[in-house]
């Protein structure tokens, strides 16, 4: 009895001192920790997402941890006491089978992505093994009033009927969504918010590192921009746009580029396609070196081929300053010729020369699906160009305008073509189109006069 | 103990009896869960193969795998140690079980708490994927109280003991029930639960549970098991005691290094570190000791399969420790921390260390109790299945998770660790399957030791030292 008592009485009693130290009391303690600046409580919708995460155990798979190691500096900062504030539960998790979690609120911050990603990851990402969460959705005939189906891409959508998310779908997004890292004043590692490239050499301002930055682009890219551009740049139908062939990507100004990279976008028409999701902003989490990589894989890849950019044009568009750097041909030996790089994009402008081989690829990327390349349209579809009034007319101004503004039910030759043709002048700048124009112009036997980037630019302003 | 216990006196037939149906009906049981479990274990396995594989709400990777963990924990190797508890302190205290009603009120709870989790958990009831404590607190309060009557039982038993002293695997069971209780209720307790204060509950519990619940229910096992089939005394009774003192002083820190590198405390996660370096002493001790009270026999481990699933228990127990020691290290934290390598380690423990020891104790006491022989063809499939599958699932997943984390280092696009981990989910699937044939096999081994016809194995117990050594 009484060495019994000694021994497993003394052993439970040892043991519930030791708990007491190493777990309750600095739990109590713990507990307490007030909140980090900016980090606030879920709201009601969130918290539901929560459930829906913790039901359906996401945490088994995806961590909410980002620790101060090598391994982790590409997930953000590392955690801070202030951030579980609200974190009930903390749902940490404890194996990464799945990427962390911790920033996808920015990093995946389309919600059209996230439930797109959450109906069939496959749709996304093909070599994913996520389970679908199809259970988390509804098929129906008619959508109704105030849903938005989801935009799939055929071959993952159901055979008949709209696919919409449930209450259960939203609030999981809205939680994903609300999963962002707050900044801490004066903290600051590796650029932004622990970005990626402490270690290389940031961009010199000749460009001429550009080779140097390519692994980097492509792992960059995979890492930021694939989920939804997809690894092939041909994005997701409907869902997400192309960036092979993109008229920003191509255009040998990147400014508008780049600020899409920095700010983000929505509502945007690109190709006559206008996309429900939004582009979340990089600004704050890569730097100036790493988004100029990111660019310059997109300006090169895919049969892309624009001139690359630089690390300080990045920083020029950040400043709200013109991009003055001259640009490379990214296909162009690592010493640019100095004249061409030096010619400023004014007084390139004014010295347009058509050249027929630019038209030519940009005709076939731009316009060849539907007039075809042989300039004969579909019968009954699409309308010829090839002996079509408006093109050879002496006056641009019709065949100009239907290219920048796109045209709907017209009838030519006495054929009226239902389907409508969208308009470029988002994608396209006055010398792409007046380089298109000019190549319709002078194509399949058409001989009519050339037309410039200024005559473009009169009938943009016009309407 | 040894091989003649003093003589139990006070013990009737109609004891005898009763202790032998418990025994059987938690092994019994223990053995559907090991069944169920590992089917969930199996097809968890699948999908990551085949992520669209009954992808339905209640059959998903995330509402499975908690089911998988809890069922193999807190059925199987729960039921399966508490069966040959109550064996191993009724007959090394030479006395009878002191209730056998709590301990089928026991079982009863048990697998109520058992049941009513797995609907839970499929329902999507889970609390905060708060890994072996997802059951909602209800079926949690159920669970404890199965633990408490238990533990009361097992206690009155040693209470009522014939001998003076307390036989070492009594040490280390009756303690284990008493931490088993502390941890459970710890952990139910929401007070200090908010945030920070969860994950550092969290880390508390999960190695916690592992190491001052089942470890010591096994030890316990092993110091009464080992010494019976070799018909020999332990090596040392006082390395017993070290072991049992430092696993105690050193294993309830051991938590922290699942966070690692997170805002807790640094004191705490250092702590941690120390600590799992210092489990060298208990490890080492209690290893050595039930190896060397091996020594001289180690030809007898072919002939004897209950002795061969000991020794690989004490291997696992070695091995699995060890590798733990090292994975707290900082340094290698970077390397393996949430990669495969850790599910890989769990399974070297709860399944080398664990749950081979419980299948040990069984082949070595069950026929003892029942006087009904496992196949000997039975005993060794179901070994030789069991090990080599262990062998593929855990070598295939501590290779994969360094490569997973080795591309993580490298800042490798994420989705080049998961393609990357392919090969290794198709091996680790291949020796899942063989060890859950194995455990049909284990099944119908417990079948012929309890209700079934009696196998051609010979008595678990070896032929006494004298003969055997040439
Ligand atoms: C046929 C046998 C088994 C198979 C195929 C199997 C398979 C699996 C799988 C696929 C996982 C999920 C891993 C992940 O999420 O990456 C897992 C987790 C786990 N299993 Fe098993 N298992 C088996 C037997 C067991 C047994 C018998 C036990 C314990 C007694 C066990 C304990 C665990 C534990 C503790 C985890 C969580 C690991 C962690 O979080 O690190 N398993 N198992
Ligand atoms: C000296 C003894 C041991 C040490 C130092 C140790 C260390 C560790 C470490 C560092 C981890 C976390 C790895 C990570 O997340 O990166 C871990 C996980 C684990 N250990 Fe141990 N271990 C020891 C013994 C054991 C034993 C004896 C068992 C089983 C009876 C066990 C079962 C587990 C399980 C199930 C996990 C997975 C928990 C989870 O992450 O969900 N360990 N151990």
């Amino acid at each position: 009895m009484k060495e019994m008592i000694k021994i497993i009485g003394g052993a439970a009693l040892l043991y519930l001192v030791i708990v007491m130290l190493i777990a309750v009391l600095p739990a109590i303690d713990l507990s307490k920790t007030p909140a980090g600046p900016g980090v606030v409580p879920l709201t009601p919708l969130e918290a539901h997402g929560r459930q829906v995460f913790a039901a359906n155990g996401c945490a088994y798979c995806h961590t909410q941890q980002v620790r101060p190691t090598p391994a982790d500096a590409n997930l953000g900062r590392p955690m801070s006491p202030g951030d579980f504030k609200y974190r009930t539960p903390v749902l940490a998790g404890s194996e990464r089978t799945g990427p962390d979690l911790t920033n996808v609120g920015t990093t995946r911050g389309s919600d059209v992505w996230q439930y797109i990603h959450l109906y069939d990851p496959r749709a996304v990402e093909p070599d994913s093994i996520m389970p679908n969460f199809k259970f988390l959705f509804r098929v129906v005939d008619t959508v109704p009033e105030g849903e938005t189906a989801v935009p799939l891409p055929p071959q993952f959508a159901p055979k008949h009927g709209h696919v919409i998310p449930t209450a259960d779908a939203k609030a999981l997004v809205a939680y994903l969504l609300s999963l962002k890292q707050t900044k801490i004043p004066g903290y600051s590692m590796n650029g932004a918010m622990g970005g990626t490239t402490s270690a290389a050499a940031p961009s010199t301002a000749g460009g001429t590192s550009a080779a140097g930055d390519t692994a980097q682009g492509a792992s960059l890219y995979s890492s930021h921009c694939a989920a939804c551009h997809q690894a092939s740049g041909a994005g997701l139908p409907g869902a997400f746009p192309p960036l092979k062939g993109n008229a920003v990507v191509q255009d040998r100004d990147p400014t508008e580029h780049i600020h899409v990279v920095l700010n983000g976008l929505h509502g945007k028409a690109i190709d006559g396609v206008t996309y429900g999701g939004a582009m979340p902003p990089f600004a704050g989490l890569l730097n100036d070196a790493d988004i100029a990589a990111i660019i310059n894989h997109e300006r090169t890849s895919w049969g892309n081929a624009a001139p690359t950019v630089t690390a300080a044009d990045v920083k020029a568009v950040r400043d709200g300053k013109p991009v003055a750097a001259p640009t490379t041909p990214a296909t162009a030996p690592a010493v640019a010729s100095p004249t061409a790089a030096a010619t400023p994009a004014a007084a390139e402008k004014s010295a347009y020369q058509f050249d027929a081989k630019r038209g030519d690829a940009l005709y076939a990327s731009t316009c060849a699906a539907c007039h075809q390349a042989s300039g004969e349209g579909l019968p009954g579809a699409f309308p010829p160009l090839k002996g079509n009034p408006a093109v050879l007319a002496d006056d641009p101004a019709e065949h100009l305008s239907t290219i920048l503004h796109g045209v709907h039910g017209k009838t030519i030759n006495g054929q009226t073509y239902s389907s409508p043709m969208p308009p470029f002048g988002g994608q396209l700048d006055d010398e792409q189109v007046a380089d298109i124009a000019n190549h319709e112009r002078t194509s399949w036997g058409n001989a009519a006069r050339h037309v410039t980037p200024a005559d473009v630019a009169k009938i943009r302003a016009r309407k | 103990m040894q091989s003649s216990p003093l003589a139990p006196a006070s013990v009737t037939a109609e004891d005898e009896q009763a202790l032998s149906r418990v025994f059987s009906a938690y092994t019994l049981t223990g053995t559907l869960w090991l069944l169920f479990g590992t089917a969930v274990g199996l097809l968890v396995a699948f999908k990551f193969g085949a992520p669209d594989f009954w992808a339905e709400k209640y059959l998903t990777f995330g509402r499975l795998r908690p089911i998988h963990t809890n069922s193999v924990f807190y059925g199987f190797a729960t039921l399966m140690l508490i069966g040959a508890a109550y064996h191993v302190v009724a007959r090394s205290c030479g006395t009878r079980l002191y209730s056998a009603k709590l301990a089928w009120l026991g079982l009863w709870l048990f697998n109520i708490a058992a049941v009513a989790g797995t609907v839970a958990l499929s329902l999507g009831y889970n609390y905060g994927d708060l890994e072996y404590r997802e059951w909602p607190w209800p079926i949690r309060l159920i669970f404890i109280a199965a633990v408490a009557v238990t533990g009361w039982n097992l206690l009155a038993t040693m209470l009522h003991r014939a001998s003076r002293d307390l036989y070492l695997s009594n040490w280390y069971i009756g303690a284990g029930v008493l931490w088993g209780s502390i941890i459970a209720i710890v952990a139910i307790i929401p007070i200090y639960q908010h945030g920070l204060g969860m994950m550092a509950i969290s880390g508390y519990y999960m190695h916690n549970a592992v190491g001052m619940w089942f470890t010591p229910l096994a030890l316990g096992l092993f110091y009464y098991a080992i010494p019976k089939v070799l018909n020999r005394p332990i090596y040392s009774y006082s390395l017993g005691v070290l072991a049992f003192w430092t696993n105690l002083m050193f294993y309830p820190l051991l938590g922290g290094h699942h966070f690692l590198f997170s805002p807790l405390p640094w004191w705490l996660q250092t702590a941690a570190v120390i600590c799992s370096v210092a489990m060298i002493v208990p490890v080492f001790a209690g290893s050595a000791n039930y190896l060397l009270t091996m020594r001289g026999r180690y030809h007898g481990r072919i002939e004897s399969y209950p002795l061969a699933f000991l020794f690989i228990g004490v291997l696992c127990y070695l091995f699995g420790s060890t590798q733990g020691t090292l994975e707290a290290l900082r340094s290698l934290q970077d390397l393996w921390h949430f990669t495969n390598f850790t599910v890989g380690h769990s399974h070297l423990t709860m399944y080398g260390f664990v749950t081979f020891a419980a299948w040990g104790a069984v082949y070595a006491l069950l026929p003892l109790s029942t006087g009904k022989n496992p196949g000997r063809f039975g005993m060794a499939t179901h070994f030789w299945l069991a090990l080599v599958g262990m062998g593929m699932y855990v070598i295939a997943l501590s290779i994969g998770g360094s490569v997973q984390g080795w591309d993580w280092i490298q800042h490798a696009p994420f989705i080049k660790s998961v393609t990357d981990m392919k090969t290794y989910y198709l091996w680790r699937g291949i020796g899942g399957m063989l060890m859950f044939v194995s455990h049909i096999v284990f099944a119908w081994n417990v079948w012929r030791m309890t209700f079934g016809k009696s196998g051609d194995a010979p008595s678990p117990i070896m032929e006494p030292e004298a003969e055997s050594t040439p």
